[in-house]
């Protein structure tokens, strides 16, 4: 590009070879303005260059004072400690936790699953069932969570405990079932005696051959001549009926009829028989009776041998 | 817990790469951001406070207080964070300036005594072009414009400093004038 002469103007009177009248003669008063501005314009760069350079010399005092690259990294390595050590902290809670919460047993198999407790009570599962308890804590409390449906032979010592959705069964020394699914809440008894509170309502207290059943919230008494649930082995078992009674379950079971005109119905009994073997049943109950019998269709007549 | 696996990683990270781009708190990146707004700042604030000795308090206190936020500032962040702190910084000043004059009574007019007189004719539009133009000259063009404009050196003088030739003194001044001209627009 050419030098102007305006250019050339600008250079001499900056260097000081012309002075600002020599100046202002030569150019148009918008121009000297222009002049002077870019005059001042470079005075007050040279300030803002020089400040520059100040500022950034005192800014390197005030870094070395206080050197924030090492606390960053000191920040993050606290911050890191800080973080493993709650994550550390959250584990070992959570273990905590488990271990006071206790083991949980489930039977997942179709077959009933005998759980030994601490004190050697049984727990007989159902399949399906679960049961929640904590070992360590056996000997001051002897308490189980249960979920589905259970028969529970409990040594004596002190109050044990089946705590289910729907309610408590407290029991002291005994035998029982108590089942606890979504509607059905029952608990039958056995042998021995059973408290069984219910959540919000009534208390019940459950002797032996005696049961309560809840469904949707309706209780409703039960009653049962069997020594022990038929889940557990299969097998109605029976202790002290009369033989009328145990025949009156054998006709419910397999749908059948008996004539019973011919024999004492009143006879105490004790023993058992199978599900889904009315032959084998039948020979069970009877046999050891001297009493026979004659199928005819779902009727089944009785007679004694003598 | 995901909250503190996530920290955790994010942690890591940071102690594998210092190095990241964001990083205030690395002395290098900190200068580099010092280098990229020192020349926004104190233009915003010469033409803030009329007065370059302030506006340079002001700027070196702004930049002090953004290394001390170094781990809390992203450097993409790192202006708005300046101007924010300076402007706060500005308003203080000015509130402090009138509690002190309410109370000393003084003369008004020696408070315009502090006033930069090159002010009296630029504005800071022209002002931003100026100093836009000595970045954009070369090396050397700088160097000469410095000695002559800055130190007040004469063409002899700055030619016997740089081991130069007084023509190559004149050539380069003219170099550099011819940048001013070109962002100023005409003259």
């Amino acid at each position: 590009m050419k030098i102007t002469d305006k250019d050339k103007l600008l250079a001499d009177w900056l260097e000081g070879n012309i002075t600002d009248e020599t100046l202002q003669k030569q150019l148009t008063k918008e121009e000297y303005l222009q002049f002077l501005k870019i005059r001042n314009g470079f005075e007050l760069l040279g300030k803002v260059e020089k400040s520059k350079k100040k500022i950034w010399n005192n800014l390197q005092t005030e870094i070395k004072t206080k050197p924030q690259q090492n606390n960053s990294r000191r920040a993050s390595f606290k911050m890191a400690f800080s973080s493993v050590a709650a994550v550390l902290l959250l584990f070992l809670f959570i273990k905590i936790i488990a271990n006071n919460k206790g083991v949980r047993f489930r039977n997942e198999t179709a077959q009933n699953k005998i759980l030994l407790l601490p004190d050697s009570s049984e727990v007989i599962l159902f399949a399906n069932a679960e049961i929640k308890y904590n070992p360590k804590k056996w000997h001051k409390k002897r308490e189980v969570l249960l979920t589905g449906k259970a028969y529970f032979k409990v040594k004596k010592g002190g109050d044990f405990i089946v705590k289910t959705k729907h309610g408590i069964v407290k029991v002291v020394g005994t035998e029982f079932e108590v089942e606890s699914n979504d509607h059905l809440f029952q608990v039958i008894c056995f042998e021995g005696k059973v408290i069984v509170e219910t959540t919000g309502k009534k208390d019940f207290l459950l002797t032996a051959g005696k049961g309560i059943a809840i469904l949707n919230n309706r209780p409703e008494e039960i009653q049962t001549i069997w020594s022990e649930p038929e889940w557990l082995h299969h097998i109605y078992n029976y202790k002290r009926q009369s033989l009328g009674t145990v025949l009156n379950e054998l006709s419910k079971i397999y749908h059948i009829r008996f004539d019973t005109q011919k024999i004492d119905t009143t006879t105490l009994i004790t023993g058992g028989f199978p599900k889904d073997n009315l032959k084998l049943s039948l020979q069970t109950v009877l046999k050891p009776m001297g009493i026979s019998y004659k199928k005819e269709g779902n009727l089944i007549l009785l007679y004694s041998d003598n | 817990m995901t909250k503190f696996i996530f920290r955790l990683k994010y942690v890591i990270l940071r102690l594998k790469s210092p190095s990241m781009k964001n990083n205030l708190c690395l002395k290098y990146i900190f200068e580099k951001v010092y280098q990229t707004y020192i020349d926004d700042l104190l233009r915003f604030l010469i033409f803030k406070t009329r007065d370059v000795e302030e506006a340079e308090d002001l700027a070196q206190e702004s930049f002090i207080r953004l290394w001390d936020n170094c781990h809390k500032v992203q450097a993409n962040k790192a202006k708005s964070f300046l101007f924010t702190i300076a402007n706060r910084l500005f308003l203080d000043a000015v509130k402090h300036k009138k509690v002190i004059r309410k109370y000393e009574q003084h003369n008004t007019k020696e408070d315009h005594i502090k006033e930069t007189p090159e002010f009296l004719l630029i504005e800071e539009e022209f002002f931003q072009k100026i100093q836009y133009a000595f970045n954009q000259m070369t090396e050397k063009q700088r160097e000469v414009f410095e000695l002559s404009r800055f130190e007040k050196k004469k063409y002899r003088e700055i030619a016997e400093i740089l081991g130069i030739s007084v023509k190559t003194v004149e050539q380069r001044m003219n170099g550099a004038l011819k940048v001013v001209k070109k962002y100023l627009g005409n003259l």
